[in-house]
């Protein structure tokens, strides 16, 4: 998985989850402000963070950033394109049956705005599951009372992924070294036998799990240590500064709180 | 104080579909040895460990630690499994942490330490089994052979005199072998009692001082390596067979070559030679 690497390769795993956590949040709020300018700017401050302080190659960002494209683009045209009636200044009109419909100039400004608004926070988005590891973030939830329970099965769901996926896997190279996937018909066959063996192989794992987590005295609850990370005031200031300045930005380029 | 740190007496057991996997087992281990159980496949040396530890109940019989009979509360299994650790034979069922450092510190978590003893507790385990450089990676990432180590930093964090290992060489390479073998030696010099099942004739030939051998569900022969391993008529029943070791030692012997000492290790036999 190639995000999960990243987040635990990278050169901001050593700074606080907590920081990180609300450097994600609190500019991914101001990102819902519609202003253009406020959305450019994020995605290029949280480009430059990722890859000249993060490290992460740009190319592996890019790539990333243009994977929900075509699912937005869709998206986006529902927006775009809307029925218009006589007085409309239509850019573009075309007749379906007996309406019409083209893309405003208005439209088009809101398909824009919400393309690039997109952008801005999916970078967020990345910026935190890039440089920030599942067990550091289950930390911060835990300091934010998150029921134990939750995280517990969030942690058990982490580790069994990718159990699962290894044997998936497996499963799949030895099913295809025997010609499981040569045709149609089989491919069908042994893509059911994969998930029904999967899910007992899920059982039995549970299982398994749950006699060696006794063996080591399991009382109902997963305590486990937690990583220790220094509180930066530097990191807090260069966030707040950050954060204020998309803030000013919003105001004096005419984005509204309204 | 008893002088045998486990002890089972006419221990019965079976599985809720049936499978009879202990019928009437009585053994007991002596202190300060090393103890290997060995056995072909089925045997029934996972369910007679997990018996060591409370996690299964004999359905007749008695188990006893340190002379004492252990009984299913909840604190005496506590302080039980404190002291009984068992590594188990897959390291993908045991580990469940997202975190090396995380997993290991579960045991001792468990136990109610202060935090700065767990911490102490973590970090010595992780270098007695040279894993510290793999304190923070994420589980998933590790290889086989580090995930047997946390697996075993697991068990030793909680700091118990007994530990098992059950078949702790299956899928291991030579080298991760021999270094599993220095840790079981280390273990034994600090006073601790290891235990291990195997059916590696080779490897329980050399390090044990002492082997049961178990087949379907019952002891058929117990002694030191030496007279186990030479019962040609004990191996056939447990389906075992010689040590290579042993062979070579008696073809030599029959030759002349070699004097009555038995070798333990292959150096011992080319300095008989």
């Amino acid at each position: 998985m190639l995000i999960d690497n990243y987040a635990y390769t990278n050169k901001l795993r050593n700074v606080h989850p907590g920081e990180k956590l609300a450097f994600a949040l609190i500019t991914m709020a101001i990102g819902f402000i519609p202003n253009l300018y406020v959305h450019l700017v994020i995605i290029f401050i949280i480009a430059v963070v990722l890859v000249f302080k993060a490290g992460i190659p740009a190319r592996v960002f890019c790539k990333l950033l243009f994977l929900p494209f075509s699912f937005l683009f869709i998206g986006i045209l529902t927006i775009v394109i809307n029925p218009i009636t006589e007085g409309d200044k239509a850019v573009m009109a075309f007749k379906v049956f007996n309406a019409s419909v083209g893309i405003t100039q208005e439209s088009l400004r809101a398909g824009g705005l919400l393309f690039f608004r997109t952008f801005a926070l999916i970078s967020c988005f990345y910026f935190l599951s890039l440089t920030t590891s599942v067990v550091d973030l289950m930390m911060v939830l835990k300091r934010f009372g998150v029921p134990a329970i939750f995280l517990e099965l969030m942690h058990l769901i982490y580790r069994f992924l990718f159990v699962l996926m290894e044997t998936a896997e497996r499963i799949y190279i030895s099913q295809c070294s025997r010609l499981g996937y040569s045709s149609l018909k089989t491919s069908f066959y042994s893509l059911g036998m994969l998930t029904s063996s999967l899910f007992t192989k899920a059982y039995r794992d549970a299982e398994m799990l749950h006699v060696a987590l006794e063996a080591r005295g399991y009382d109902g609850e997963l305590n486990v240590l937690e990583g220790e990370y220094c509180v930066s005031i530097k990191n807090i200031f260069l966030i707040m500064v950050t954060e204020t300045m998309l803030l000013l930005l919003a105001l004096n380029t005419g984005g509204s709180f309204r | 104080m008893s002088k045998y740190i486990l002890e089972m007496k006419d221990v019965d057991f079976e599985y809720p579909d049936g499978t009879k996997a202990l019928k009437g087992i009585s053994m007991a281990i002596e202190k300060r040895r090393k103890i290997a159980v060995v056995g072909s496949n089925g045997a029934g040396k996972s369910t007679l460990f997990l018996h060591f530890n409370g996690i299964l109940r004999p359905r007749r019989g008695k188990v006893f630690y340190k002379g004492e009979e252990i009984r299913y509360t909840r604190s005496f299994l506590t302080e039980l499994r404190k002291n009984v650790g068992i590594v188990f034979q897959d390291p993908d069922t045991q580990l469940f942490a997202g975190s090396v450092f995380q997993e290991v510190s579960f045991g001792p978590m468990n136990l109610n330490l202060p935090l700065h003893e767990v911490k102490r507790r973590v970090e010595e385990a992780l270098k007695s089994t040279g894993t510290e450089e793999l304190k923070s990676k994420p589980t998933h990432f590790l290889s086989y052979g580090q995930k047997k180590r946390v697996s075993i930093a697991d068990v030793l964090a909680m700091e118990p005199e007994v530990i098992i290992f059950d078949e702790p060489t299956a899928y291991l390479d030579p080298k991760h072998t021999e270094k599993l073998l220095e840790i079981f030696e280390r273990l034994h010099e600090e006073g601790k009692q290891v235990i291990l099942s195997t059916h590696d004739v080779d490897l329980a030939y050399s390090w044990a001082d002492y082997v049961f051998v178990m087949k379907d569900g019952i002891v058929v022969g117990r002694g030191t390596p030496g007279e186990v391993f030479q019962n040609d008529g004990l191996l056939e029943e447990a389906d075992l067979r010689r040590p290579l070791l042993l062979e070579v030692y008696a073809a030599l012997r029959q030759k002349g070559f070699l004097s009555e000492k038995l070798p333990r290790n292959v150096n011992e036999l080319i300095e008989g030679l």
